[in-house]
């Protein structure tokens, strides 16, 4: 049947045209590949944190955890809630690594940290993790508009593709942080919207929860059945493998981390997403499931609802022409935030690791040019992908298979790297090379998975190859480091955690202060030809000295950095304390209003 | 092997382990500095959001009864 009124229709094409028109507006913010990818290194981190979401929940998350939370209960938040686990790792060492060595890609990281070859083996590898998740989501999509509207998978697929690839090609990095504000709200709050209107239609909330069953309402499902939903094997797929992969090798996430002003903004950015925003989406994604469950057992549901079309069908049921149209905008601000994200994770590997490294030394604006076009080409790419997932039973099935196939040698290899100073080029080529073989080799005999089995039943074993990828990978990386020579230190500044001092003193040229105490003060601006010069006054209150980073932002804290700039502080100045002398140029590339104040901090 | 608190235990086993060992090498190589109060800070707040998500995990396996 097909759902939605002419009402629904409407808000999905306004919310298209708005998405379309802000995401282009911010174009004019675009002067060079820095913007396009890094968005300028400008943002706050409260946007970041907003943007990461946005890009974690893609559409395929409502759909897919809506299926198995309607299937298994509350077990469908346990892959959002178990990231915590990575922070000491990615605080601590990996952002400090990435943000200090100026790196811009993860291959470019391999060739830094190990040679040219393992840089192209990690490019491969990383273009077909992107290129598969952007199958995914818009498989995903063009499933939930079949059930919706009958659309045809494929014609859903090219057109949100192109929508994306549109916005993608004007504004890069910086519009995908900006409607991934917008898109994060609304997909949260319709998340919330739908559990209200849930409860409305079941009665109460006391209705809601006795009419569930005690092992519906476990925060883990059986620790090895049933076999396409058993939590060990969801356990090394999607909360170890699938989060080790997403905030170590995802490109996009790579970006928006190097997007922020300071590692102290990076430091907030991960905490708010860790700790508050994945929690919220964990419920806002799954809880459709949840409700259809409690909707089935009270008799307000059929019985032989599709699992996979428990999200659509749940908000049909429970909702009025045109709040409908505005739940299923909120699924395509999902799926458009993830695939802006993948689309500009692709362009930044494409030029920074293919095209310089083919047509090197040519003027910015030529890379930039390349950008936009890879930016339409991998929204191409990803429509043709579409029908490779439609063969797999489920979503949750061609996710998890795909990520478990695809991802260990690159985790253990970045986590190998960036831990072990010994670790040598090697033994990442070997770990890159034979284990994606090991891991062709499993698809092909899944016998292999079997010693791994914790008793999971032989069908769902597919989601250890995950555990089996990791471990395989950690003996060829440890086998072969011992085997061979290590690369000396002096090398690889800023790549390994023993040499983070000496990234910072590269990154700031000079010995670096970055015991950052937050402080801040707000200047107004003076136009002079060259330069930054703060009071003395001012200087000693941030703790600053010539030739200190600064970050300089429009007051308007609501921006999030989108109006900012980083420059090297220069002599001080014995003038009024509240000024700050700044450069044309600088006031033209931070986009800043000389008639507003700017606040400042020390950085570095 | 259908105790409730079985995948509790094994994730949380897992996760301590590699969480503590990250922190170690973290702390050992200098990367943070204890004897810094903002640092500190950070170190202390790190650790204890991944006891909230043990109690949180935990309490939804208590409260699953109720």
């Amino acid at each position: 049947m097909i759902k939605g009124t002419a009402l629904d229709l409407a808000i999905i094409i306004f919310y298209f045209l708005f998405i379309l028109g802000f995401g282009t507006f911010f174009g004019k913010y675009v002067k060079s590949t820095k913007d396009f990818f890094f968005g300028g290194q400008r943002f706050s981190w409260w946007l970041i944190g907003f943007s990461c979401v946005a890009t974690t929940v893609g559409s395929y998350s409502f759909i897919k955890y809506s299926a198995v939370a309607y299937q298994y209960g509350f077990s469908s938040t346990m892959t959002y809630l178990n990231d915590w686990f990575i922070l000491p790792l990615f605080v601590f060492i990996w952002l400090p690594i990435i943000y200090y060595s100026r790196i811009t890609s993860i291959p470019e990281y391999f060739e830094k940290r190990f040679n040219s070859t393992t840089r192209t083996i990690s490019v491969i590898i990383l273009l077909i993790y992107l290129l598969g998740y952007i199958g995914i989501n818009l498989y995903t999509i063009g499933v939930a508009f079949n059930a919706m509207l009958g659309w045809d998978v494929m014609v859903t697929a090219i057109l949100i593709s192109f929508v994306c690839a549109v916005y993608m090609h004007a504004g890069g990095q910086t519009s995908v942080i900006m409607t991934d504000l917008a898109q994060a709200l609304l997909l949260l709050s319709t998340g919330f919207l739908v559990f209200f209107l849930g409860i409305v239609k079941i009665g109460s909330l006391s209705a809601f929860w006795n009419s569930l069953p005690y092992e519906f309402k476990m925060p883990f499902s059986p620790f090895n059945k049933p076999p396409d939903f058993n939590f060990v094997g969801i356990f090394w797929q999607d909360a170890f493998g699938s989060s080790m992969a997403f905030y170590f090798m995802n490109q996009g996430i790579l970006m928006r981390f190097l997007s922020v002003r300071s590692p102290r903004d990076g430091r907030k950015a991960i905490v708010l997403v860790c700790l508050v925003l994945m929690p919220l989406a964990a419920f806002a994604v799954a809880n459709a499931g949840w409700v259809g469950r409690s909707m089935q057992n009270l008799g307000l549901l059929s019985n032989n609802t599709d699992p996979n079309h428990i999200f659509v069908d749940v908000a049909f049921g429970i909702t009025k022409p045109g709040i409908f149209g505005f739940i299923m905008a909120a699924l395509i601000a999902a799926l458009m935030s993830t695939i802006d994200t993948l689309i500009n994770g692709v362009a930044a590997i494409s030029v920074n690791d293919i095209v310089k490294k083919f047509v090197p030394d040519k003027e910015d604006m030529f890379y930039l040019k390349w950008a936009r076009t890879i930016s339409l080409a991998t929204a191409v790419i990803g429509v043709a992908l579409v029908p490779l997932f439609m063969q797999f039973k489920s979503i949750y099935l061609a996710h998890g298979t795909f990520i478990a196939a695809v991802t260990p040698p690159m985790i253990v290899t970045i986590l190998f790297g960036i831990l072990w100073k010994r670790y040598t080029t090697k033994a990442a080529l070997y770990t890159l090379v034979l284990g994606s073989i090991a891991m062709l080799i499993s698809i092909k005999w899944p016998i292999l998975l079997t010693f791994l089995s914790h008793d999971v039943a032989p069908e769902g074993l597919q989601y250890l190859r995950a555990l089996y990828g990791l471990i395989v990978c950690t003996a060829i990386s440890i086998g072969t480091t011992i085997l061979s020579k290590e690369k000396e230190l002096s090398n690889i500044p800023g790549l390994v955690v023993d040499t983070i001092h000496e990234g910072k003193v590269s990154f700031k040229g000079g010995e670096p202060d970055d015991f950052d105490e937050g402080k801040i003060v707000h200047c107004y601006i003076a136009q002079t030809s060259e330069g930054v010069s703060l009071s003395t006054k001012m200087m000693e209150y941030l703790q600053a000295k010539p030739g200190d980073i600064l970050y300089i932002a429009d007051e308007r804290w609501w921006l999030g950095g989108l109006r900012s700039i980083h420059a090297r502080a220069g002599t001080p100045h014995q003038g009024v304390d509240n000024v700050i002398f700044l450069g044309s140029d600088l006031i033209t590339q931070g986009n800043l209003d000389v008639n507003r104040k700017v606040t400042v901090i020390k950085i570095i | 092997m259908n105790s409730p608190w079985l995948p509790f235990i094994y994730q949380y086993s897992i996760f301590t382990i590699f969480f503590i060992f990250t922190t170690m090498i973290a702390i050992k190589k200098d990367v943070i500095s204890l004897s810094h109060p903002t640092e500190r800070r950070i170190l202390f707040e790190i650790i204890a959001g991944y006891l909230f998500f043990i109690v949180l995990h935990a309490s939804m396996i208590i409260f699953a009864g109720v």
